[in-house]
């Protein structure tokens, strides 16, 4: 008989060493409940389940985030190449106005007033 | 009655003599078929020292690739004050670029250079490709550039 309560108390014992830290992961992401009550259906049932969607969700997101932060650490050329031959215009990079937009820069080699004529064959 | 046609003699009397020291010139650049995308050109005047006097004309958008007209950008630091109002599309291979300018006489016989610098994205960039002394004995008279401009004419 002692020998049973022995196993038993350490059998306890066990489970609660093991258990102990499962249960509080579950509560650090905020679905102490999900595991548990996703076999046992209750009133905010479907409000669990609708969670659970949302777990995969994110796990979806990260193991894309993971391949992003991949692409960011190792480079991607055509994506660079991409910012520097078209993006110049979104980040608001400088430009000097085009001809017919203001007169020509009063430097004493154009008539004040002129307006320059261009063509392209 | 009188004091308007006192008025208008007066205007034409100021405005006449501005009008006989500027002429329409007529700069005229013929583009290589060099095989590369549309060239950056900066047109740009020295004086009878070298220094820098103006610019006349930019071809091509984007600022950051200004440092590689090396030579204009060394003269003006790529200050955009220079070439605003007389900027326009870079020019293709084998293209011809026509600007029409009001210059100043004196630009003529005085000893003034028109300079330009071209630059082409993944290709050598070429400064002074043309360097042309600004004479009235000059105008028409084609020039070769070095790399990637055929001919260049001015003409009055």
């Amino acid at each position: 008989m002692k020998k049973t309560l022995a196993l038993l108390a350490a059998g306890t014992a066990l489970s609660a060493l093991v258990g102990f830290p499962a249960f509080s992961g579950l509560r650090d992401n905020g679905c102490t409940r999900d595991l548990g009550c996703a076999a046992s259906l209750d009133a905010t049932g479907a409000e669990r389940a609708l969670r659970v969607a949302d777990d995969d969700h994110d796990d979806d997101d990260d193991a894309f985030r993971w391949l992003w932060k991949f692409r960011e650490r190792h480079g991607d050329d055509d994506h660079d190449d991409d910012d520097d031959d078209d993006d110049d215009y979104g980040r608001g990079a400088p430009k000097a106005a085009p001809a017919g937009t203001v007169a020509p820069p009063q430097n004493g080699l154009f008539v004040p007033g002129a307006t320059p004529t261009v063509k392209v064959n | 009655m009188k004091s308007v046609f006192a008025a208008l003699a007066l205007t034409t009397a100021l405005t006449f003599p501005a009008l006989a020291l500027a002429r329409p010139v007529t700069l005229t650049t013929q583009m290589n078929n060099y095989g590369g995308d549309g060239a950056y050109l900066a047109l740009y005047v020295t004086d009878k020292g070298g220094a820098y006097v103006g610019s006349l004309w930019m071809a091509g958008g984007k600022s950051k690739y200004y440092k590689h007209l090396s030579e204009w950008y060394r003269a003006t630091g790529g200050d955009l004050a220079q070439i605003n109002g007389i900027t326009g599309a870079s020019v293709g291979a084998g293209r011809q670029l026509e600007i029409t300018l009001d210059l100043a006489d004196a630009l003529f016989d005085a000893g003034y250079t028109l300079h330009i610098d071209a630059s082409v994205e993944d290709m050598r960039d070429s400064p002074n490709e043309v360097a042309v002394p600004l004479t009235s004995a000059g105008a028409g008279q084609p020039v070769a550039g070095r790399r990637y401009i055929a001919s260049f004419t001015y003409d009055m």
